[in-house]
């Protein structure tokens, strides 16, 4: 139960913080994918720039046992992920967002959710039968970029921040938010 | 503050990353929300009829819970930041205007944003992860099927957005 209580006091900020970003506007998510409006990619890659920061130190002051990561399966990684993408255009939404739409009063959320939950279904019905056998035939292990390239992790997250500060400072530049949120809020 | 519209988009994402440090300390898992949906259909369909043993096993992973409360946190979060600052939706998105055809028609946006929801949903599970889940932690984190899968996201929705373009602009 307090593992509950903690998770709904998180997502509070969370959701917080994806309704204030504006990132989960349909119409910003869907112009993101256009490339007309990059307050989504703006978004993302600072939450990856800290997370990898954050992460790390956890580690590296031994807080945390091991990092959560998932198997390389390569052919459902990539099928999985494009077919989330062209989701993404139909719905104007991701599984995190979409509840953000629904808290905000879209009534896009209402379908995107029904859809979901057919989506998870449709899984579940056709995982036995079907992907098993088509994409989890091998088991795949985790793997992590400094081992594919031999390099340490800390120089790798700390060259790829620098490089993202670069992309994120031009991209404000480039295309500034004040420009980009829209007369209503929900993107220009 | 909250009554602003909108804030730095650096800044939200930001605190989004910061959220790894209670996911991994307090749920001891990376951030993500997709496991959420097959945990609540699991118990959806429960209700009906013995549940898969796919649903099922998402029922009782450890720190589940965790992660159910976050999903439910965000709608919460959400609402009360649009109040705040009075952006409260009441009716559909307008992004029918942004798509051509039979999804270019207002009456028909529950049709696509069904469509969309079982996309992203299927692609998610197939993946193992969604934007959240591969897209920030797993790619934080360096993993291999983490950055396979967020790139094929970002390249199959800019590639299809760009078939579906409507004219204008």
């Amino acid at each position: 139960m307090t593992l509950t209580a903690y998770g709904l006091l998180f997502g509070f900020i969370f959701g917080i913080m994806l309704e204030k970003s504006r990132v989960f506007e349909p119409r910003i998510i869907l112009r993101q994918l256009q490339l007309k409006n990059f307050i989504m990619i703006k978004t993302f890659l600072s939450a990856v720039l800290v997370a990898s920061l954050s992460i790390y130190t956890m580690q590296e002051m031994g807080y945390i046992t091991g990092l959560h990561l998932k198997p390389v399966l390569i052919e459902a990684n990539i099928i999985g992920g494009l077919i989330l993408g062209f989701g993404m255009v139909f719905a104007g939404a991701c599984p995190g967002t979409v509840v953000a739409q629904l808290g905000v009063g879209y009534k896009d959320a209402y379908y995107t959710l029904i859809g979901a939950v057919l989506g998870v279904l449709g899984y579940s019905y056709a995982k036995e039968p079907f992907l098993d056998k088509w994409f989890y035939a091998e088991k795949g292990h985790t793997l992590t970029m400094d081992q594919v390239l031999g390099v340490d992790s800390g120089v790798l997250i700390a060259v790829r921040a620098g490089v993202l500060i670069v992309i994120l400072v031009w991209l404000e530049k480039k295309f500034p938010t004040d420009k980009e949120v829209g007369k209503n809020y929900s993107g220009n | 503050m909250l009554n602003k519209p909108y804030w730095s988009p650096y800044l939200c994402g930001a605190i989004i990353g910061l959220l790894q440090v209670p996911a991994f300390m307090i749920g001891d898992q990376a951030l993500g929300t997709s496991s959420t949906y097959v945990y609540v259909v699991g118990q959806l369909t429960s209700l009906f009829n013995e549940v898969d043993p796919y649903l099922h096993r998402y029922m009782v992973k450890p720190g589940i819970t965790w992660q159910v409360g976050l999903v439910i946190g965000i709608i919460f979060g959400a609402w009360f930041s649009a109040k705040m600052s009075k952006t409260l939706r009441k009716d559909f998105s307008d992004i029918h205007k942004l798509h051509p055809g039979f999804m270019g028609v207002k009456n028909n946006r529950k049709y696509s944003a069904m469509i969309g929801g079982f996309l992203i949903l299927f692609g998610a599970r197939l993946a193992g992860g969604c934007t959240s889940g591969h897209g920030i932690s797993g790619v934080a984190q360096l993993s291999v099927s983490s950055i396979l899968a967020t790139v094929a996201m970002f390249a199959g929705g800019i590639l299809l957005a760009k078939i579906l373009k409507v004219g204008r602009d």
